[in-house]
């Protein structure tokens, strides 16, 4: 810390940081709890060990020894709150340590990099689409995890974390989970000490094999409750949801194991023509992401450091499953950018030669392209921020001047 | 003027800028307009020659001789989705323009200045508060003036149109004309075609006068008995029936409205002193770049006698503030968000424009700013900072200090 803070520029980088939080506070917090957010609180362990519960559990635990009632929407919009705080404070200590471990010729590159990541980061958990959304949780542990990772420090502590975050909300097995595994696999293939490796190995194969196996049991087996239970949780539910409006196709699905996919056709339509717009907006940055990647591959030259590159690059593909069956295109959106952010963030921070390499290239392009990588940064601002099923709002007022939906402008 | 060839990097600027344009109006459009915007088309010449009546006669014109009806808030909005393409297609032009006339050593700082302006243009004429408001008309007559300036083309041109500028809004004597005056007065001194620009400026000066203080004084005495036949065509074009009645009472019967509009001084009160220390970087800057102006306009390098170092001190005096015709406004009226922007679009146009007439004070002052925000590895964030600000309004300045009036309570 006093390394990193004996340094006026990082003060100051710092400070920029906390105003920006701030500001973005100011400008994307909606100061609303979306009914799915809040539905989910009603769902309890005393229904049996069903998906998403944990949250709802520790609810009505805390209730049980409250002297007040604290099934409201105003304890959710606490906790959510909270949550934020929380989330925002790993963001700033992750920046912190990424910082700390990077050597000077590239820390200019990376405070950019951490830069970018922590804009994208803050705004898109204060609108009211994602503000306590469960996926705040997950991203703390996963922020947790990759520190422990990073500094090698009780990694072994990543296999109940890991399987935490399943239990809270099995989406993690997709949409978080593929960085720290494919940061075990580059510790793995990147240590020459054999008990080194067996242990990354150990860590690799429980981190995956613990949140899968909740996953499939949430998937397949935790549905098996009457319409007694649904009613009583939706009951909950109406007292924790503003105005008492439940999201009925989360209680739907996730207690009766009904299929929603027919309740979602909108949605479908929408991630269609989203998709669509968004990939041609976007296309600055999925131009430069490939031409980034794709060095860095090449520089890769024996086998093992393929295999690692491959996974590196690929990590991602583990979203594919739910861009196909779930209909959440903002959140996925910006879990593949902060995939793609984060890892580049640590494996120049753990001095992985190519990565640096490959960074510093693009370092010195962006230093003759001043212009460019400005317009690139102020455009950025235009996708932010990332919401639920809709993208962003932008992309979603174009499908609706294209595809004609007037209701989306 | 000679114009340069533009170069492929320049064209991939522009379209960058045209990408951007595009998704901003994608981001802030709200698909509606105001009752203040629409209610200036029941204005109109019929009713004597009133402020602002120019729009209003010219649509009230149309209506009469084209086969369809146009007094309705559909026709209203619709045009003036076309008119805010227009008017952003005036920016290109005059990027455009700049990017063939700067010498290719200032294009890179002239590209900054683009970005800047452009974040500040492109979000607020789509938002419900500012769409289909007649201060583009101004702008683009601006714009227009600017261009004919730097390309010394057809200068006389500026008298009429900014006497046309003056009969849509008389505003346009404090919020435009500052750019187009303080220009004139600066090839008066440094080319040598003395008369036609003295002559131009005078005219125009006297001209925007004569019809800013006819409108103010003598423009409303028809008023009592036509007010109830426009309160009627108001509502008639509103979509719900609801009309700017502060606005009527102060163009047709000349009515005082600072009451009115108290609460909105008030706002004003708070507001501005929030604004200004979260804009407080650029405050910094100019104050650097207003100093380092006046430094070599006095400094004796560069210039023949006592007498050019006189007139050098002039005119950039002039340059440094000319935005001050603002101040009226500032002072009497409340859309704080309307004159922060015509503030940067002051700045950032005389900049642009002198940096095309190669002006060395103001060329070399740019160069030093760009040096002092490059030394920091983010100072280039501090082209990008506006976007958290965006869009500006009118009666509020931003989005985000609007959220800060909320949070402390001022507005719910």
């Amino acid at each position: 810390m006093k390394k990193v803070f004996s340094r006026k520029d990082n003060i100051l980088y710092f400070v920029g940081l906390l105003i920006y939080t701030i500001l973005a506070v100011f400008v994307y917090f909606e100061q609303r709890l979306d009914i799915m957010n809040t539905t989910v609180y009603a769902f309890n362990y005393k229904y049996g060990f069903i998906s998403r519960g944990v949250l709802g559990t520790f609810l009505d635990v805390w209730n049980n020894h409250s002297s007040i009632d604290l099934i409201s929407y105003n304890t959710v919009y606490l906790i959510s709150k909270m949550a934020t705080v929380l989330f925002v404070i790993s963001m700033l200590i992750f920046v912190f340590v990424l910082i700390s471990k990077t050597t000077d010729d590239i820390v200019n590159m990376t405070k950019w990099m951490s830069f970018i990541l922590y804009a994208i980061s803050i705004p898109m958990f204060l609108s009211k689409d994602n503000f306590g959304r469960l996926d705040v949780f997950l991203m703390i542990i996963t922020i947790l995890c990759l520190i422990l990772i990073f500094l090698e420090k009780a990694e072994f502590l990543v296999i109940p974390l890991v399987g935490f975050a399943a239990v809270i909300h099995e989406g993690f097995v997709f949409m978080n989970l593929n960085i720290i595994l494919v940061m075990f696999l580059y510790k793995i293939l990147a240590k020459e000490d054999k008990k080194k490796r067996i242990y990354y190995t150990a860590l690799l194969v429980l981190s995956f094999i613990v949140p899968s196996v909740f996953f499939l049991y949430f998937e397949f087996f935790s549905h098996t409750f009457g319409i007694e239970v649904y009613n009583e949780m939706y009951s909950v539910a109406e007292k924790l949801c503003f105005d008492g409006v439940v999201h009925k196709q989360v209680l739907q699905h996730e207690i009766l194991g009904v299929d929603i996919s027919g309740l979602e056709t909108k949605h479908r339509i929408y991630n269609r023509e989203d998709g669509l717009v968004f990939l041609i907006l976007f296309i600055p940055y999925i131009i430069i992401g490939v031409k980034y990647f794709v060095e860095y591959f090449k520089k890769n030259k024996k086998p093992t450091e393929k295999l690692t590159a491959l996974a590196v690059i690929m990590g991602p593909l583990t979203l594919i499953p739910e861009i196909v069956l779930k209909v959440d295109f903002g959140r996925y959106a910006y879990s593949i950018c902060f995939y793609y952010l984060t890892i580049t963030l640590m494996l120049v921070a753990l001095k992985d030669r190519y990565m640096t390499d490959t960074l510093s290239q693009w370092a010195d392009r962006f230093r003759a392209h001043k212009i460019q990588g400005l317009i690139l940064l102020v455009y950025l601002f235009l996708f932010i921020p990332f919401r639920g099923y809709r993208i962003c709002d932008s992309v979603s007022r174009m499908v609706g001047i294209i595809f004609g939906d007037q209701g989306n402008i | 003027m000679g114009l340069n060839k533009l170069e492929k990097k320049d064209r991939l600027f522009l379209l960058a800028m045209l990408v951007f344009c595009a998704l901003c109006t994608m981001y802030y459009f709200r698909a509606e307009m105001s009752e203040y915007n629409i209610t200036l088309y029941v204005f109109s010449y019929k009713y004597g020659f009133i402020s602002r009546g120019l729009v209003g006669t010219v649509w009230q014109w149309l209506d009469s001789v084209l086969p369809f009806d146009l007094m309705n808030y559909f026709s209203i909005y619709n045009t003036n989705l076309l008119i805010t393409g227009i008017f952003y297609l005036f920016f290109f032009v005059l990027y455009y323009f700049i990017l063939r006339i700067v010498p290719a050593t200032e294009k890179s700082n002239a590209k900054y200045l683009m970005v800047f302006m452009s974040i500040f243009t492109f979000p607020m004429f789509v938002t419900r508060q500012n769409m289909g408001r007649i201060d583009i008309y101004l702008i683009m007559i601006t714009i227009i003036c600017i261009c004919l300036i730097i390309c010394k083309k057809a200068e006389w041109l500026i008298i009429p149109l900014c006497i046309v500028a003056m009969l849509i809004h008389q505003g346009f004597v404090f919020t435009n004309i500052n750019i187009i005056l303080v220009l004139l007065l600066y090839r008066f001194f440094t080319s040598e075609h003395k008369v036609k620009y003295i002559t131009i400026f005078v005219t125009t000066l006297i001209s925007v006068s004569a019809l800013f203080l006819y409108f103010e004084f003598y423009s409303h005495s028809l008023g009592n008995e036509v007010y109830n036949e426009i309160v009627e065509n108001a509502k008639n074009i509103s979509p719900n029936g609801e009309y700017y009645e502060m606005l009527l009472k102060h163009e047709i019967l000349g009515l005082d409205v600072y009451e009115d509009e108290y609460f909105w001084h008030l706002q004003n009160v708070v507001e501005l002193p929030i604004f200004a220390v979260l804009m407080s970087p650029y405050l910094v800057l100019a104050f650097i770049f207003f100093k380092d102006i006046l430094k070599k306009a006095a400094s004796k390098e560069g210039v023949k006698n006592e007498s050019d170092r006189k007139k050098n001190i002039f005119i950039y005096i002039i340059i440094v503030v000319g935005a001050l015709t603002l101040l009226p406004e500032w002072f009497l009226k409340v859309d704080f968000g309307r004159y922060v922007y015509e503030t940067v679009f002051y700045y950032i146009s005389i900049a642009m424009a002198l940096m095309c007439l190669q002006d060395r004070i103001v060329t070399e002052s740019i160069h030093k700013i760009r040096s002092i925000v490059s030394k920091r590895i983010f100072g280039i964030l501090l082209v990008a900072y506006p976007m958290l600000f965006m869009p500006l309004y009118d009666t509020e300045i931003s989005r985000l200090t609007y959220q800060i009036l909320r949070f402390i309570g001022f507005r719910e």
